[in-house]
């Protein structure tokens, strides 16, 4: 019964949506008087469509928590002795759950927007809500008709359900999905207001550069926590020991975050002209990112970890909304520049604040982003033109993206050259230098661990450290700080920590039997016991490992867990943190007798990386705060 | 480009191109992808960290099991004759065998035994065992794509995972891991 309720409120949400397009495609025919403001009609509306889809998507969940397995979302990805919080959140763990939290998050999104728009142009609020409409009710009617999340197991529905998938099984998973989607998401909401600027046809206000500005913030701060949570996850979930791998489905969430990191650094080119080309453009290759992104995720064109839903017919309903999307938005984007001559749209002859090292970052955070799309459609279009399989690896993103990204930092240092002046300048400069030449010096130094770094390595590690040197400078000198330097550090460090850990981390694969003491990285280990437990819905099998150094002994209990709804097995690793490194194991037992086997990973800075990653969320959140602050005022 | 305004900036121009070839190329891609069989997978898993056992299919289509009951090192390899790589690969392969005198397998990812066959007369057949991946053991063992390589040790550990090509310093590390000259 709940199950039909939600369903209907699934579908009067979608009506309402179509009711707000259609209103605002009629308002200016039918409502010649003025005697309903539009604004009235769009906060009735949006409401509509907001409270029914919040409904819908509370009752999905509450389904969950009971149990019914009548409907086939809860049967694919629930299980009976699954704990609650798992059952809450595996709402987003299969297809058609997690499309309805994307649009419970578009439509609250849209619901902020309305609400906190001071607007009170109509024509423009108006086209505004016509984009939106058409965004809300694309991704409605999608989930309504191919990937319903209350379609019924009739007649006989089954007594157990499949259980979640073991690897979603992680505290990482209850957050990560919802943090992905509160970034994707938001980068609707500036395509929205920009294809209305466009559809208007007069140029942007402060106050729609202002709102737009905030929604790319607000969806950078999100994709950052969500790809840092997805990272942390494949660390300890997958086995292999790394932390990302080019998978296509990762690099469909980086092209966001990439796009967005240069819309925020446009925003901040105090613009020379009446039309902001560029980052309008950016609003509308946005959005489109994150509609591609949606296609490869789901369509199953991918084989990827994450590629939970395989039905080409939902691809092509996403890659349709993409065509019509782009064709549209791009059209009206190409016009206007078409018609606005360069002289028209200069404001003044003279130039207010332009940087053109910020010109330069925001192109190379663009080009990066097109080199991961290349790679990423690549193999698909070899695929389907030469009938030939290839694999882009590692190796590509790492030689094509390395020289972007010392293309950025120096774009990074020449612009915090600005800040020093006369001596410090001269300073910081020979430090630069120095540094450099001391990691060159190392380098030749056959004994020096300097000597595994590579060319490539090396270059990145000078340059980030000159970086680094240049931006605790700016913004007001060294004590000072402020979310900009905050965040350009942490992107240092997290850069830095990378190329430390490519080539510094030692992997091994050891046999050890119970009682048996082997050494790895000058730590002798010894295997004490082997423990069994019953947990919830999985059974625990725990080795025992005592890692002994010189001064200090700790404890490693990896672990092996089976599934008996699945019949998988599953490893579970475990890591023992330090402050310069961390330790890593992860076990294995291919038959009943004979040795345990023990993948060892040894990984210098890692938790640095983490803690890194959190401070470039953190300086997200300051920078929102403080923009939401001064805005208000 | 004499309709695109001269006097507009190269930005914009270049904004335009990119654009519009960006999306041609993911509509024309993703067009064909999607009309392409897909294996359907329904579940992900996490790949393991040790090979028991292998599913195949034989030349004739039955449902085979290969164990590694003799101890000893192998190597599995992941190609298909319709990859331009993989059969580039075919020699660094035969090199491979010659030098370890391992035994190597060598699984299909597409093709079948019967089409191969005559490739592997003229080129030779370094492989002990050949058969079709059945497909749910391949997503096991994270191999997405062809080429891929996985040497297993006596211990049925995966000790060594290649997705793609196999480089010089990969060909290196497999031949120092397995004559236990060490790790570099």
């Amino acid at each position: 019964m709940l199950g039909e309720i939600a369903h209907i409120a699934l579908i009067t949400g979608v009506g309402c949506t179509t009711w707000v397009l259609f209103w605002a495609l009629a308002y200016p025919y039918y409502q010649t008087d003025h005697s309903i403001t539009w604004q009235r009609i769009e906060k009735i509306g949006v409401g509509g469509v907001f409270s029914a889809i919040v409904c819908s998507y509370v009752l999905l969940t509450i389904l969950f928590l009971q149990n019914d397995f009548s409907l086939r979302t809860i049967w694919e990805h629930s299980h009976d002795d699954l704990p609650w919080y798992y059952r809450a959140t595996a709402v987003w763990g299969g297809h058609e759950g997690s499309w309805l939290l994307w649009l419970t998050i578009l439509v609250s999104y849209w619901m902020v927007q309305v609400l906190s728009n001071q607007e009170a142009g109509t024509k423009k609020r108006r086209y505004q809500a016509i984009i939106q409409a058409l965004v809300v009710a694309g991704f409605g009617f999608f989930i309504l008709f191919s990937s319903n999340p209350f379609t019924r197991l009739l007649p006989i529905p089954p007594f157990v359900g499949q259980d979640l998938n073991p690897l979603l099984q992680d505290p990482g998973f209850l957050i990560h999905p919802p943090c992905l989607y509160l970034g994707y998401v938001s980068l609707c909401m500036p395509y929205s207001i920009a294809v209305a600027q466009l559809l208007e046809e007069s140029p942007p206000s402060k106050q729609d550069l202002l709102s737009m500005k905030k929604w790319f913030l607000w969806g950078w701060m999100w994709l950052t926590a969500g790809l840092l949570l997805g990272s942390w996850w494949a660390y300890r979930e997958l086995g292999w020991g790394g932390f990302w791998f080019w998978d296509p489905v990762e690099n469909a969430a980086l092209m966001p975050w990439l796009i967005a990191t240069a819309a925020i650094h446009q925003s901040h080119q105090q613009s020379k002209a009446y039309w902001p080309f560029t980052s309008i453009f950016l609003s509308i290759t946005g959005f489109l990112s994150i509609i591609m992104g949606t296609f490869l995720v789901r369509s199953g064109i991918v084989v990827s970890v994450h590629a939970f839903a395989i039905d080409p017919s939902r691809g092509m309903v996403l890659l349709t909304l993409f065509v019509l999307h782009a064709t549209f938005a791009y059209s009206l984007w190409i016009k206007k520049v078409l018609q606005v001559t360069e002289e028209d749209n200069q404001l003044s002859k003279k130039q207010p604040y332009t940087s053109i090292w910020l010109e330069l970052q925001t192109k190379v955070l663009l080009a990066m982003a097109l080199v991961i799309l290349l790679a990423t459609l690549y193999p698909l279009g070899v695929e389907a033109w030469l009938d030939d399989k290839i694999s882009v690896g590692p190796a590509y993103y790492e030689q094509t993206l390395a020289p972007l990204v010392w293309l950025l930092f120096g774009a990074m240092i020449m612009d915090n050259m600005k800040h020093l002046q006369g001596k410090k300048k001269i300073y910081t400069f020979i430090s630069g230098i120095s540094i450099v030449l001391f990691f060159y010096f190392f380098r030749l130094v056959d004994d020096m661990s300097f000597s595994r770094l590579s060319l490539m390595g090396w270059i990145t590690l000078g340059l980030t450290l000159c970086a680094g040197i240049t931006t605790i400078y700016t913004d007001g000198g060294m004590g000072r700080f402020s979310p900009k330097k905050c965040a350009h550090l942490c992107c240092i460090v997290i850069i830095m920590i990378v190329t430390i850990v490519k080539t510094y981390e030692v992997s091994e694969i050891q046999s050890i039997q119970p009682g048996q003491t082997i050494s790895f990285k000058s730590y002798s280990w010894h295997f004490e016991k082997l423990t069994e437990k019953k947990q919830d819905n999985y059974i625990r099998a725990q080795m025992h490992l005592s890692m002994e150094g010189e001064k200090n002994k700790t404890w490693l209990l990896p672990e092996m867990r089976y599934f008996p709804s699945q019949k998988t097995t599953q490893t579970k690793a475990s890591i023992y943190p330090s402050w310069y490194a961390d330790w890593y194991v992860a076990m294995a037992k291919p038959t009943s007798e004979g040795p345990f086997l023990l993948r060892m990973y040894y990984k210098p800075l890692q938790s640095w990386l983490w803690a890194a990653g959190c401070g470039l969320f953190l300086s997200g959140i300051w920078a929102w705060r403080k923009r939401h602050a001064s805005s208000k005022s | 480009m004499r309709h695109l305004k001269a006097n507009m900036s190269l930005t914009l121009r270049g904004g335009i191109i990119t654009g519009l070839l960006v999306i041609t190329m993911v509509t024309v891609i993703g067009f064909l992808g999607l009309n392409k069989n897909h294996k359907v997978l329904s579940r992900p898993h996490a790949p393991r960290l040790y090979l028991e056992s292998l599913h195949y299919y034989d030349e004739n289509g039955y449902l085979k099991e290969w164990k590694n009951k003799e101890k000893k090192w192998v190597l599995i390899h992941f190609w298909d004759e319709s990859c331009s790589i993989c059969k580039k690969e075919h020699t660094v392969i035969q090199d491979i065998q010659k030098d370890l005198s391992i035994s190597i397998i060598g699984m299909l990812f597409q093709d079948t035994i019967n089409s191969v066959r005559p490739f592997l007369e003229s080129f030779g057949n370094p492989y002990a065992l050949i058969g079709k991946l059945e497909s749910e053991t391949s997503i096991e063992y994270g191999v997405f794509q062809v080429p891929a390589t996985l040497l297993v040790d006596e211990h049925k550990a995966i000790h060594y995972r290649v997705m793609g090509k196999l480089s010089e310093n990969d060909v290196v590390r497999i031949k120092n891991i397995v004559k236990k000259i060490g790790d570099i």
